[in-house]
């Protein structure tokens, strides 16, 4: 031991070592200090401000645990969290299914120019701005002059509240968002899935299997980082919807549509109250923590890495 | 329930419409699609900006007195004989012409207000060289957009000189010490005298909290029910009268509603946000909040019967499409342009979006009414920060931005409608459409919508509950009733607070 330090000594100590550290700390410097300064920053003001009154315009004055207090007594929080729930749960589940499902069927034998046109086509909707898409799909989804209902009409179904029902509007936004997201999962799956060697399939074909066991006992497996992948990133965003809600119906009708980010953003840019504000951001922010690592976690009994 | 829609063609011109805003948005801004802002009254969906038609957001804001804006001020306008004294130049206690120093101005608005202002920086550096102005100008086309923005900058301890608001944030930067009253200097200068004259009271009026004058206005909006000319005449309905009222209009939006399918056509499509909603209130005599507006007044019956009357316009009489939401874009602009409603509701903001899209087969009227003919103002103004070291030259620049010129040119970019009624009353704003002369003479009996300090703490929980009452998840008298309880715990932690 003492000859393996002694060994080990001169060379960690060398100036050519030393001068190899440092290079590496100047590497990771920007990045560390970018992420100091807006991201661990902002939380620790954050969790600062949530102990305060403030309003932005006069100085913040300390509350202690008010904020959090009036958390577990504001009803509309309650709603805003379910909402949040609804929305992640359906939409990670959708993008993630779809996307896979679409990358499955796109990575089979197609010619080439019908395979990029449909890898375009289906991830051309991540390119556009999620604002705008949202404005063309409120215009789509109105409930006495949209092209939806127009259309549904022709096969007699009835005119459909898309936007302004409170059991429709979650649904309506679900849509929008796996319309719109469901490319981007398709894309990381293909290239999950080109990884996959063939002889795997080949191997499995001559000992019989049918597709589905090819695609369950083969596919998923292999893709299981690509998935986890997926579904990590999916929760997150799926967890800070804003966007597509504010467009098409700025939380209601009610609070029916209304997610938590767009109720933090209410409370701390419209209602001023950015000691509240502060409290549920956190609340948010400790959620996705535990549920990222719950993640994890639960990854290791599904989740192969090569 | 029919099956109402919109052919394809319709989809496609309806399309063609936003695609080529979003285009222009993309751009940059759209001069002239986008509308500046006019301040208060347009509303505005965050998000709003990029429909070849902006629609109004949030508007707005209010006054201080509350019904009494036009006894108030009547003062001012007498006092000065308007057409007399001289312009711009320099007061008596202006600042010399060689003074050095820097202006922070924050203001707000589409490409065409950017431009405007510029312009009138550009003249004031011709009288003051060696001024810089730093023009923290923002591109959004609300009040709503831009008081985060202010916020954020003031917390961050960057305090302009002047700064543009609209009525909503009024009560809010004067509770909070942000800028000063101005009675010192339109008193004490010829110039601020002229401009006030010119100035209806009531726009004077909106910016008036305990007795003192905290913005200069320099332009405003308001609603009025704009009507489809081509469509009344087709039709052979006879164009609305200057004293209709909610059963002429009713009548009316009865008989324009007509076909299914393809040919559906609705009465008239529900201006669905806060300041649009408002004239339902005025015209029946009465308001959100009481006359001081330190209460929530939601429980009045009135309140009741305005908002029945607009729930029965979708869901009883079935003369306007469902709202679809508190829609971020505006539905109605487009759905209007393709005739397919005879009616809705704006202030002038859209107009310049209609002619560019050669739509010109409209009027506008005044609201119908109830038990009164009051109409709504929202108002945007300058006001010079409290902080500010340079307040003499600040008020300088404001008489530059609020000149005939720079009035004139705003005017002719067509937003919203210009605060000098010497303006508003010349030949190149009354030209279109034929009944303009009503923008301005609304304000004869109007008020300004309702702004006190948590003008968006109102706005919301008031527009949350109409989302519920007009998707039937709550009754009209449930949903007030509700509102009612949660606006008047907001306007008490107001008063606390």
């Amino acid at each position: 031991m003492a000859q393996a330090q002694a060994l080990a000594r001169p060379g960690w100590l060398s100036k050519e070592s030393q001068r190899e550290a440092l290079a590496g700390y100047l590497f990771i410097l920007p990045t560390f200090l970018g992420y100091t300064a807006f991201i661990v920053g902002p939380i620790l003001a954050a969790i600062g401000i949530s102990f305060t009154k403030y309003d932005i315009l006069s100085p913040a004055t300390f509350v202690g645990l008010d904020n959090y207090v009036r958390l577990l007594n504001d009803p509309r929080l309650r709603t805003v969290y379910s909402n949040t729930i609804f929305f992640t749960v359906f939409a990670v589940s959708l993008n993630v299914g779809v996307g896979l499902v679409l990358a499955v069927l796109l990575n089979r034998h197609l010619r080439s120019p019908i395979r990029y046109v449909l890898r375009s086509a289906y991830f051309f909707p991540v390119l556009v701005a999620l604002v705008y898409s949202s404005i063309i799909w409120q215009f789509l989804y109105q409930k006495d002059t949209g092209i939806f209902n127009y259309y549904l009409g022709l096969l007699n179904v009835a005119p459909i509240p898309w936007l302004s029902n409170r059991q429709w509007v979650l649904p309506s936004i679900i849509i929008l968002d796996v319309w719109r997201n469901a490319g981007f999962a398709m894309l990381v799956f293909l290239a999950g899935l080109q990884n996959i060697s063939q002889e795997y399939y080949e191997a499995a074909q001559l000992d019989g299997a049918n597709r589905f066991q090819l695609f369950r006992h083969i596919t998923v497996p292999l893709i299981s980082p690509t998935i986890f992948f997926n579904l990590v990133i999916y929760m997150i965003g799926a967890l800070q919807v804003f966007d597509s809600i504010m467009v098409l119906t700025k939380g209601g009708p009610g609070d029916a549509s209304r997610s938590l980010v767009i109720y933090i953003y209410e409370n701390a840019f419209q209602f001023f109250e950015m000691g509240y504000a502060s409290a549920v951001a956190i609340t948010l922010f400790v959620i996705i923590v535990i549920l990222t690592l719950i993640q994890f976690r639960l990854g290791r009994a599904w989740v192969h890495y090569g | 329930m029919e099956n109402q829609s919109v052919r394809r063609r319709d989809f496609l011109r309806l399309t063609s419409l936003t695609a080529g805003s979003l285009l222009v948005a993309a751009c940059g801004g759209g001069a002239s699609t986008t509308p500046p802002a006019a301040p208060t009254s347009a509303p505005a969906a965050p998000t709003a900006a990029p429909t070849a038609v902006p629609k109004p957001t949030a508007a707005p804001a209010a006054p201080t007195t509350a019904p009494a804006a036009a006894t108030t001020a009547p003062a001012a306008a007498t006092a000065v004989p308007a057409a007399t004294t001289a312009p711009a130049a320099a007061a008596a206690g202006a600042p010399p012409t060689n003074t050095t120093a820097t202006l922070t101005v924050f203001d707000f608005g589409g490409e065409a207000d950017k431009k405007i202002y510029a312009d009138a920086h550009a003249r004031f550096k011709r009288k003051y060289p060696n001024v810089t102005i730093e023009d923290n100008f923002v591109p959004v086309t609300t009040w709503s957009e831009f008081s985060n923005k202010v916020a954020t900058d003031v917390a961050a301890g960057h305090v302009p000189d002047l700064i543009n608001i609209a009525i909503e944030g009024t009560r809010l930067v004067v509770k909070k010490g942000l800028i000063v009253p101005l009675d010192e200097y339109i008193n004490n200068d010829p110039g601020g005298k002229e401009l006030i004259a010119d100035v209806a009271p009531a726009l004077i009026d909106a910016f008036k909290v305990d007795g003192k004058i905290w913005q200069i206005p320099h332009s405003w909006n308001n609603m009025l029910i704009y009507y489809n000319t081509k469509l009344f005449k087709d039709a052979n309905i006879d164009t609305p009268k200057d004293t209709w009222t909610w059963d002429d209009f009713l009548a009316t939006a009865k008989k324009l509603t007509t076909g299914s399918g393809d040919n559906k056509i609705y009465g008239f499509g529900i201006p669905f946000f806060n300041f649009g909603l408002t004239p339902w209130f005025l015209t029946n005599s009465t308001y959100r909040l009481t006359a001081d507006w330190t209460d929530s007044n939601l429980n009045d019956p009135k309140v009741l019967e305005s908002v029945t009357f607009v729930h029965d316009l979708v869901h009883v009489h079935q003369v306007s499409p469902d709202v679809g939401g508190e829609a971020g874009v505006d539905v109605n602009a487009q759905l209007f342009a393709a005739g397919k409603l005879g009616m809705s509701g704006w202030g002038h903001w859209p107009i310049q979006g209609f002619i560019q899209n050669n739509f010109k087969d409209f009027d506008v009227q005044f609201w119908p009414r109830k038990t009164a003919a009051t109409a709504v103002h929202g108002v945007g103004g300058w006001g010079i920060a409290k902080d500010s070291s340079n307040k003499p030259l600040a008020w300088e620049l404001i008489k530059e931005l609020t000149s005939k010129e720079t009035i004139q040119a705003s005017a002719e970019a067509g937003v919203a409608i210009p605060a000098r009624r010497s303006v508003a009353e010349g030949a190149d704003f009354l030209k279109f459409p034929s009944n303009s002369k009503i923008f301005y003479g609304s304000l004869n009996d109007s008020k300004p919508v309702e702004a006190p300090a948590n003008f968006n703490e109102l706005e919301g929980i008031f527009m949350r509950y109409m989302g519920d009452i007009m998707s039937d998840a709550s009754s009209p008298e449930e949903g007030l009733q509700a509102a009612h309880q949660e606006l008047k715990a907001a306007m008490a932690r107001l008063k606390t607070g």
